[in-house]
This record gives structure tokens, C-alpha cells and sequence, in this order.
């Protein structure tokens, strides 16, 4: 209690000394800034004014120390970047000005000073709009289409572990029932965990992953080809985008050759979702649409069959060709029959198996602008009499035992860098395309009429341009020819824009 | 009974994080042993890194034609013998959507003696890491064109690596010749 009265009588005595100490300092002030004449005796108002001048002085130091005070510290990162301090400004820095005051970088740090390999969420994006005009029996038919965008999120786990997904807008992308106005989907291409233990061997777990087979199945982002659509062959034969409930194990085998084993759930002899209805159904496989229906749903445990798919493919980039790459990839599933599988007038289907290889050759011929591609796709049917288009009362969609297909293309990339800032590409194209559906080794219990629509060629030809290689301009004519002799003409003059960034 | 209640929630997590958690990186060379590759008679790396002024920024950019997202850049003095014989200079390039982390190793008059590269992630195009690609780049300064297709052969499958870190190479040599020349 006593100590209270003699706090308060320091503190008046601390406050008087400070009250002088701080007259004293005034008048000091006022005098060091007076001229040194004694005759300059400074008034009140003077003092007054230089306190409010030192104030307001002493307020700017203080701003410009704690700008410096709450200025973010010098990132780090995994690499030898400790060191990277202000030291180094200097001894690096131009002049003599930003040696005393390093500039600081004001734009925002994507990766810091240098950057962080993990914990990145990467989102990328490609997609395709069409517009143009498709002959059809009625006659050409103008209209646009929002093909697909497509979002490609990508995480980086840890150093080994990278999560990758395609989720994809197709035509709009509006998941409503096909009766409704629009009809667009949503569509889930790819999710999966890859652990990366070395070159040789990743192990991709379970998860949705496109069927590693041929080239376009696997990168057919719009930069990749140069005609509107994708390649005929992808468009049945392989049923592109073919992705599948699977697991695959990857890597190097020695330089220059790669390999994917994948195991998935493979392809199915049923058009439609849900399983096998007691009545009539769609086929999966058949002479008219290939294997283009085949797709295994990822949903909802909702494959119609048991057994298991399996892919193996190589890729190659032989060293003594220069600009030649390739693939090889065999696809085979010992049964496609849906359960329950049936003809139409009820008797069971058994199994059938299918087997596919592929080949695809792409050259670049170095320090040219030629390029040249070429494909060649074969399926072979186990059983044809066990497939559904062989027993669906429709005799002109049969198939027999085998479908094949080739293509040839031939591009030349001419560069427009002379003529245009930033370098623009223009790539003028052709490629032919033949594919026969309905080969021999008819079985089944259909009638066999086959109309020779299964028998194919197209001839495509335009240009796709590059304004930058993340981004094509392109414009096709397709001649689409069968050997029906009242087939559909099916010609094509279609523009798209694509992008892949 | 609650601690057993939480040793049976964390037990799935715990074997999730083991398994998550393999013993090694993807890291196919490390820094030295790339320094050691690139300079095998060099007795010192010396580091000499780089913080670049919004300046240098901007003249690396028109130099190159390539946007710099870096602060700075990791370089080291090879000498031997107290006489310089390169520069070593760790820089990385996103390839399809991670980094690629490679190394250029340059003669003193600024040439490319070799690239390595450090640590690849991505899934596909690996092929980049192939010798045979990489020795292209043997001899390119800041005045070769270093133009995927043009005096840089493309890989097919492994595209964008190929272009990115071709763009890189281009960088680095941007910066050797405004910064450490």
C-alpha cells in the first residue's frame, strides 16, 4: 500500500525530467537549426513548427522501416537456395543504386525464388469447338458443336505420388436424359494415383485410365492431330476415348523403348447400360459402329461381364532414325459376352473372346517440315456366332471374325515465323483411310445380308494453324465412301478451334 | 475404450500413409552428381546464384522470347585449379503439368557443353532424359535459334518436355549472356 504514493512521485519526477529533457532537446533543436547568431532568439511558434517538422519526419523513417521490417523473408525450397540472399543481389546487381536498395520483385511468386515440386494443385485444360456442315440424307446440315472441354486437374502427392484426373464437357456437357433438348455429358476420363518408384517400374493404381493403345487413345488432345475430328480408326475400331476401371504397371525398358501393362475391365458385347434386359438390346460390337458401343461403364459396379481385359503397349523412339516414334500395343479379353446374353429369340449366348493389335509410326524427317503417320489396327472376334450383332434379327449389321483398318497421312509444317511476330504455323494435311468391318467368318443365327457399308474409306484433307503451339485453327473436307450402293453420302466440311494448355 | 476407438480409426489412415511413403524420390541425378558429370575435372563449384533485378527479368524475356517465373537462378563457378571451366546452372520447366528439373552446364565463352536432367515426374516423355535427344544441345549459345523442329529434333509422345525444356535451354543462355557473362 505504502509503495503506491513514492510509484506515483517517481513517475511525476520520471515525467519532469523527460518534460525538460524534451524542452532541452527543443530548444537545442531550435537553436542547431537557427542561425548561429544570438540575435536569432527563436519564438514559441517557430519551436512549434520545427517539432511538427521532426515529427513528420520521424513518421516517413518509420514507414520506410517497416516496409523493409514486413517485407516477405527470401523464399526457400528443397534445392541449395539458402544462400540466395541479399548478398547476392549485390554482388549481382547492375549498379551501384540497386546495390544500396535491392529491388524487390512486386509480381506475384508463382514458384518463389525457386519452386516448390510438390503440393502443387495444376489444373490444365484442352478442348474442341466445331462448327460446319455434315451432308446427310436429307442434304447438308449446318451447326456448331462445343465438342468438348476438358478440365486436367494434377496433384503431386509427395515426390512419387501424383494424382491425375480428365474430367471432361462433352457437347455442352449437360448430363440430362438423351429424350431431353439437351444432351450433353459429363464424363470422368481419368482418375488415378501413380506411385513412381523408378524409370522402369510406376504402378498406376486402381482407378479410371484410358486403354494404352495406339497414339490417339492415349494423347488426343486437338494439338495432336491436325483434322477436326480425330482419326477415322478411333472412331470405332478403337473406341476412342476407350477408358476403363483399371491398373497399370509402367516404365522404361531400356532407352528409347517403353512399356504399359494394364489390366482392366475390359470391352462388352452390350450397347447399354444397366445389364442385359430380357428383350431385345443394342450390341456392343457389330458391323456398323465396330466396337465403338464396346466401352465398359465405370460406374456403379455396373460391368456386364466378369472377365478381365488386359493391354500391353510398347513405345518407341528408334535412335537410328531421327524423328521416328512409334507404338505397338495387343489388347485381349478372353470374353466380352455380357451375362445373360441372349439372341433374340432366346436361346444363350456363349463366350467370345477379342483380341487387338496395333500399330502406329509417326516421322518427323528431321529438319524439314515433313511428317508423315501412319496406323494399322486389327481385331480379331473369338466367336463370332456368340456376339449379339450376329443374333439381333438385324442382318446388316453382322460381323465376322476379323475388322481391320489402315491410315496414311502426310502433313507439312510450314512456318510462318518470317511473316508473322510470333511464329505461326501453318500445317496443310491429307490422309486416307480404309476400314473393312465385315470381313469373312460370318457365324451366328441372323440372316447374313451385309449392305457393304462395313467396307470404308475417307479421304480427309485441309489445314490446321498454330498461332502458338498451345492453340489450332483448323478447316477439313472429309470424303466419306462405302460400298453400299445406296449409302448416305457422309462428307464433311467442318472448322474447330482447339487448345491444350 | 476411447483410446481403442481412435487406434482403430488411425489404423487404415497409418497403413495409407505407409504405403505412401516409399523409401526414395524420383531424383535420377542429384545436384553434385550432376556438377560432377558436367565438370569431371573441376575441383570446386563455387555458387554463384543469381536474383535477378525486374530489369533483368524483362531483357532475359525479350532475349528469349520465354516468360521468366523464377526469382533468380541456381548457378555454380566450376574451376580447377583456380581457373574457371564453366558454369553449372540448375533451372526447371513445367512439362505437361510438373516441373522437370534439369541442369545446363556451359562453357566459359557460354556454350552448352551438356544437359542433365535431375528429376522428371510426369508420367509420359521421359524419353526427354535419352542421351541421344540431349546431345543436341551440345554447342548452342544465346544466338542459335534452339527452335523445337528446327535445329532441335522433336520426340513424338514426349512433345511438350521436349519443347519446354528446349525453351529453357534458351532461357538459360539468355541469362548467362545479360547476367554472367
Amino acid at each position: 500500500m505504502k509503495s503506491n504514493p513514492s510509484r506515483a512521485r517517481t513517475a511525476l519526477r520520471r515525467l519532469a525530467l523527460a518534460a525538460s529533457a524534451i524542452l532541452f532537446c527543443q530548444s537545442f533543436g531550435a537553436f542547431a537549426a537557427s542561425p548561429p547568431e544570438p540575435a536569432a532568439q527563436p519564438d514559441n511558434a517557430a519551436i512549434l513548427k520545427k517539432v511538427e517538422e521532426l515529427e513528420a519526419k520521424v513518421q516517413t523513417l518509420e514507414t520506410r522501416l517497416s516496409k523493409y521490417e514486413n517485407a516477405p523473408p527470401a523464399p526457400s525450397s528443397p534445392l541449395d537456395r539458402s544462400v540466395l540472399t541479399e548478398n547476392l543481389a549485390l554482388e549481382n546487381s547492375p549498379s551501384a543504386e540497386t546495390a544500396t536498395t535491392p529491388q524487390l520483385d512486386t509480381r506475384p511468386a508463382l514458384f518463389g525464388l525457386g519452386y516448390r515440386s510438390n503440393a502443387i494443385l495444376s489444373i490444365g485444360a484442352y478442348g474442341e469447338l466445331k462448327y460446319g456442315a455434315q451432308q446427310t440424307p436429307e442434304g447438308w446440315r449446318h451447326g456448331f458443336d462445343s465438342g468438348r472441354v476438358v478440365l486436367l486437374p494434377t496433384f503431386q502427392i509427395t515426390d512419387n505420388i501424383v494424382f491425375n484426373a480428365e474430367i471432361e464437357f462433352e457437347h455442352g456437357g449437360i448430363a440430362v436424359d438423351a429424350d431431353d433438348k439437351l444432351t450433353g455429358s459429363v464424363e470422368l476420363e481419368q482418375a488415378y494415383i501413380d506411385f513412381r518408384f523408378n524409370q522402369y517400374f510406376n504402378w498406376r493404381a486402381p482407378g479410371v485410365d484410358v486403354v494404352p493403345f495406339g497414339y490417339i487413345n492415349l494423347f488426343h488432345e486437338p494439338t495432336q492431330f491436325y483434322s477436326v475430328q480425330r482419326p477415322e480408326l478411333d472412331n470405332g475400331l478403337i473406341p476412342t476415348t476407350w477408358f476403363e476401371g483399371s491398373t497399370s504397371l509402367y516404365g522404361k525398358i531400356v532407352d528409347n523403348l517403353n512399356y504399359q501393362l494394364q489390366v482392366n475391365t475390359g470391352l462388352e458385347d452390350i450397347g447399354r447400360n444397366g445389364g442385359v434386359p430380357d428383350g431385345p438390346y443394342d450390341p456392343g460390337i457389330s458391323g456398323t459402329e465396330a466396337l465403338g458401343l464396346a466401352r465398359t461403364p465405370i460406374g456403379d459396379f455396373n460391368q456386364a461381364k466378369n472377365a478381365l481385359g488386359y493391354a500391353l503397349r510398347f513405345s518407341y523412339t528408334p535412335p537410328f532414325v531421327p524423328g521416328l516414334a512409334g507404338s505397338t500395343s495387343v489388347f485381349y479379353t478372353p470374353n466380352v459376352t455380357p451375362r445373360n446374353a441372349h439372341s433374340d429369340n432366346g436361346g444363350a449366348l456363349g463366350h467370345s473372346s477379342v483380341t487387338m493389335l496395333d500399330t502406329e509410326l509417326r516421322y518427323r524427317v528431321p529438319k524439314t517440315g515433313f511428317e508423315f503417320r501412319g496406323e494399322f489396327v486389327d481385331v480379331f472376334l473369338g466367336s463370332p456366332g456368340n456376339l449379339r450383332a450376329n443374333n439381333d434379327s438385324d442382318p446388316a449389321d453382322n460381323v465376322g471374325d476379323n475388322m481391320w483398318g489402315f491410315s496414311l497421312e502426310a502433313a507439312y509444317h510450314w512456318d510462318l515465323k518470317p511473316r508473322f511476330k510470333n511464329g505461326w504455323e501453318l500445317v496443310p494435311f491429307y490422309r486416307y483411310t480404309f476400314e473393312n468391318l465385315q470381313t469373312g467368318g460370318f457365324a451366328g443365327r441372323d440372316e447374313n445380308r451385309p449392305t457393304g457399308q462395313g467396307k470404308r474409306q475417307f479421304h480427309t484433307f485441309g489445314f490446321a494453324v498454330f498461332p502458338t503451339p498451345q492453340l489450332v485453327l483448323k478447316l477439313d473436307y472429309q470424303f466419306a465412301l462405302d460400298d453400299a450402293p445406296d449409302s448416305p453420302k457422309s462428307d464433311h466440311f467442318l472448322g474447330a478451334v482447339g487448345f491444350f494448355f | 475404450m476411447l483410446t481403442n476407438d481412435r487406434l482403430h480409426w488411425l489404423t487404415p489412415a497409418a497403413l495409407v500413409m505407409l504405403s505412401a511413403t516409399p523409401g526414395y524420390a524420383v531424383e535420377y541425378l542429384s545436384i553434385e552428381q550432376a556438377q560432377r558429370l558436367c565438370f569431371p575435372k573441376a575441383d570446386q563449384f563455387a555458387a554463384s546464384h543469381i536474383q535477378f533485378t525486374p530489369a533483368q527479368i524483362k531483357a532475359i524475356e525479350a532475349a528469349s522470347g520465354q516468360k521468366v517465373l523464377v526469382r533468380g537462378e541456381q548457378v555454380w563457378k566450376a574451376t580447377q585449379g583456380g581457373r574457371l571451366q564453366g558454369f553449372f546452372i540448375v533451372d526447371y520447366v513445367i512439362g505437361k503439368h510438373l516441373a522437370i528439373d534439369y541442369a545446363v552446364a556451359l562453357s566459359p565463352d557460354g556454350a552448352v557443353r551438356q544437359i542433365e536432367i535431375l528429376q522428371y515426374r510426369e508420367s509420359y516423355g521421359g524419353e526427354i532424359r535419352n542421351a541421344d535427344w540431349r546431345k543436341q544441345f551440345a554447342g548452342k549459345t544465346a544466338r542459335s535459334p534452339l527452335a523445337l523442329n528446327s535445329d532441335i529434333r522433336n520426340i513424338s509422345g514426349a512433345t511438350l518436355s521436349c519443347r519446354h525444356v528446349t525453351e529453357g535451354v534458351k532461357r538459360v543462355l539468355a541469362t548467362y549472356e545479360l547476367c554472367l557473362k
